[in-house]
């Protein structure tokens, strides 16, 4: 037990901020601890079966996938169903001219808001944790594929949001991702 | 590689997903095209400006007690408030045992003893008494043949003539 604690301790406790950020992105910040609480309770309940030559990043991050979808099950709160595969691979990036002309921050935390969250959880594991497809892929429990569309379409959509929030400042995001979505 | 086929793997590229020999095609296309730097470009200033974002959130201080916590257990927060492991002596060997737990067993070990100690005694008068629900007169008559005691009396308002002394 002693030395289970010690391994919990110096892998799995130094990344309870990163999980923290995290789930900032999906919920309010009360909300957000008890993600967080309930994903280190179970990770130790469940740390023997963790093989610590593993990232044990992608790990916590898969059980707090877990525990997210199933608050959000829990709360009848339906998470869209995209279909990804069908969706493909968008070849273009066509938000390059007057994109980037402004501080890029302003607006980002109300268009990642308004982001479908299988997307944001996509776009969040590759840009920000900067997780393989591979390894995103067992966190969502999806394939390659459909990892690789979701962080494509997902960083289009964002930038699209982003565009039109700059454009229209705050009431066609809905309009934007109901557009995007029946492409 | 065009440009076409570069924005095709633009994604997995910045990612890194790509294989040695298709990235190395990629920066080639990168380094000819300044279209396709300017967008590659822009896709890296997009994730450093999520990174930012995300990065301003500190989790509070009362999550990380509770997440340190976790892993300790219960006993240790409620005897050793510091969180220190204390180190007692017993039968000359130091342990890690914090001595109010040792208390607690003890404790519990009396408790435990003092029950089975009082168990015979109270256990005893109860063979004597019947359950016999029925009458009181009944209960008057079996009360005689067996020596019991009927505790239906009870329920009748027999207990005065219950507790009398006996003449």
């Amino acid at each position: 037990m002693p030395r289970k604690r010690t391994t919990f301790e110096q892998i799995a406790v130094p990344h309870l901020a990163g999980v923290y950020r995290f789930a900032c992105q999906f919920t309010a910040k009360e909300r957000a601890q008890d993600l967080v609480q309930e994903t280190y309770l179970r990770a130790w309940k469940y740390f023997d079966s963790f093989r610590t030559d593993t990232n044990c990043r992608s790990w916590l991050y898969r059980i707090l996938h877990n525990v997210w979808r199933d608050a959000a099950h829990r709360q009848r709160l339906e998470i869209p169903l995209i279909d990804d595969e069908a969706a493909g691979i968008e070849p273009y990036y066509d938000w390059e001219e007057e994109f980037w002309r402004d501080e890029l921050s302003e607006n980002l935390a109300a268009a990642l808001s308004q982001l479908p969250e299988v997307y944001r959880w996509a776009v969040l594991l590759a840009d920000v944790e900067e997780l393989s497809y591979q390894e995103i892929a067992t966190v969502m429990d999806c394939p390659i594929g459909t990892v690789m569309s979701r962080v494509n379409r997902g960083r289009r959509t964002l930038a699209s949001l982003l565009l039109t929030s700059r454009i229209n400042p705050a009431n066609e995001l809905d309009e934007v991702i109901g557009k995007i979505s029946k492409e | 590689m065009d440009c076409k086929e570069f924005r095709e793997v633009l994604d997995l590229y910045i990612d890194r997903e790509l294989s040695s020999e298709a990235e190395n095609s990629a920066r080639l296309h990168v380094n000819e095209c300044s279209r396709c730097r300017r967008a590659e470009q822009q896709l890296r200033s997009l994730r450093r400006a999520l990174k930012e974002m995300v990065a301003k959130n500190d989790p509070p201080l009362g999550l990380v007690g509770a997440v340190n916590k976790i892993s300790h257990p219960w006993w240790k927060s409620v005897f050793t408030p510091d969180g220190q492991q204390r180190r007692t002596r017993l039968w000359g060997r130091q342990v890690t045992l914090p001595a109010p737990v040792f208390a607690v067993l003890l404790l519990f070990v009396l408790g435990l003893g003092a029950l089975l100690v009082r168990r015979p005694a109270s256990t005893a008068p109860t063979a004597s008494i019947s359950q016999n629900r029925g009458g009181p007169t009944a209960a008057t008559s079996t009360e005689a043949a067996t020596g019991a005691i009927d505790l239906s009396r009870f329920d009748q308002g027999g207990r005065v003539s219950l507790y009398k002394a006996p003449r």
